[in-house]
């Protein structure tokens, strides 16, 4: 899947990969900040201005970053479905300037944009450490690393369990495709019970003992 | 739909974070008192499960298909508090990792799918009796609610015209929410034939 293309820069090297995660987690929601919440408060040309110094610097930090933009910027066009769809009701609607517009868009892809610098620069796991280090509830952590270990297995045993149904029913649509994909998604669920089940055990195994620390 | 960064101005996003953040306080709070260790992994893996259950979609017709939120079903499964958590890590990770929707717009996000899938799609599904009816009607209403917060929150912003946008939305979301319905439906039925245990140990 084209998701995981993101993991293959998180190594570096540059000065940007080896910054703390602190400091880049700090920067992202300063940055969001920024954009987002100080800068519509001023007036049209200031903005516009504070809009190019916000793209130079996602810019030299890219080019700090060795990550390669084409690839941040085809990431940052994920936005463009919503952000097309409400701008076509708008047109439609007649209520959108196109300067609104421009501007929507510009927030919307530079918000994004600044997020991707982050996952394509600082591995999952730092990011973790970091918010256990904030004191972030330990709950929320523990599942958001379980999530990110077993996401990817889920995602390829549906692939297999679609293969499957595909091959045993090779033109299904309508309403049995809904009740065979209803079907999948329950042993999804099942399956994850299941192998719930074995992680705890292995869990208990290794010396866990219902603490959360 | 995840609304994503950029869309939402000052007012919006603070009233929508603050009212996620106490939620999901409280959820957190609640979930660490029932908690067994056990299912520490079981929330991990239905977390990673509702991010998996987008990649179903289903058609409702006009070109347009819609996919699950998994939030009915698993406040179900393990009641609407954990399943209130178990959306906020989904959709954390979503904005995180997948660039769908945005970190200023998690509450937003967070109140449209997580607190109206999980809290009033439960609610509505516990009230009325006779599962197949409840279900297919949680499912409609919450999709309504979803679409009324949603554009509520986009007019605040002056992103959209409430009344030229109001019906289409509720439309779209209707139909979404009445699918969630339809298929958390089969699902159960299918978890009951094949496995019946998790639906008692919900209930």
């Amino acid at each position: 899947m084209t998701h995981f293309s993101l993991e293959q820069y998180v190594t570096g090297p540059s000065s940007i990969h080896e910054l703390p995660v602190a400091v880049k987690l700090i920067a992202l929601l300063s940055f969001l900040l920024l954009l987002l919440i100080i800068t519509p408060v001023f007036s049209l040309g200031i903005r516009y201005g504070l809009y190019s110094c916000w793209g130079l610097f996602l810019l030299g930090i890219t080019h700090k970053s060795n990550v390669p933009l084409r690839l941040l910027v085809s990431r940052s066009a994920l936005v463009l479905p919503f952000s097309g769809l409400i701008i076509m009701v708008n047109l439609l609607a007649g209520q959108f300037t196109l300067a609104q517009t421009i501007e929507t868009l510009i927030r919307s892809l530079f918000s994004v944009f600044a997020l991707l610098l982050l996952n394509t620069t600082t591995p999952f796991h730092a990011i973790l450490k970091q918010f256990s280090q904030w004191k972030f509830p330990q709950l929320i952590i523990l599942v958001l690393a379980f999530m990110y270990r077993y996401f990817f297995l889920l995602v390829s045993e549906s692939q297999a369990l679609r293969q499957v149904v595909f091959m045993r029913h090779p033109a299904l649509s309508g309403w049995p495709r809904v009740r065979i994909y209803a079907n999948i998604i329950g042993l999804l669920i099942i399956r994850s019970y299941e192998r719930a089940e074995r992680v705890y055990q292995a869990m208990r195994m290794r010396g866990f003992t219902g603490e959360l620390s | 739909m995840h609304i994503p960064d950029g869309f939402l101005n000052t007012p919006v996003t603070l009233t929508t974070t603050i009212v996620s953040a106490g939620v999901l306080v409280y959820s957190v709070k609640r979930v660490n008192k029932q908690l067994k260790p056990e299912q520490i992994p079981l929330m991990g893996l239905l977390a990673s499960f509702t991010f998996m259950i987008q990649l179903f979609s289903f058609p409702i017709g006009v070109g347009t298909s819609v996919h699950l939120t998994g939030a009915l079903l698993i406040s179900i499964l393990l009641g609407p508090t954990a399943g209130f958590m178990i959306m906020t890590v989904s959709l954390l990770a979503l904005a995180l990792l997948f660039q769908h929707g945005g970190i200023f717009s998690l509450g937003a996000n967070l109140l449209n799918m997580a607190g109206v899938g999980c809290f009033i799609a439960f609610w509505i599904y516990k009230i009325i009796p006779g599962r197949q009816f409840a279900l297919i009607f949680a499912g409609l209403i919450s999709g309504v609610i979803s679409a009324i917060f949603c554009a509520l929150e986009l007019s605040l912003s002056h992103m959209l015209e409430l009344s030229s946008a109001l019906v289409t939305m509720i439309l779209i979301y209707g139909a979404a929410g009445l699918v969630e319905g339809i298929v958390t439906l089969l699902i159960l039925n299918f978890l009951q034939r094949v496995k019946p245990e998790l639906i008692e140990r919900a209930a």
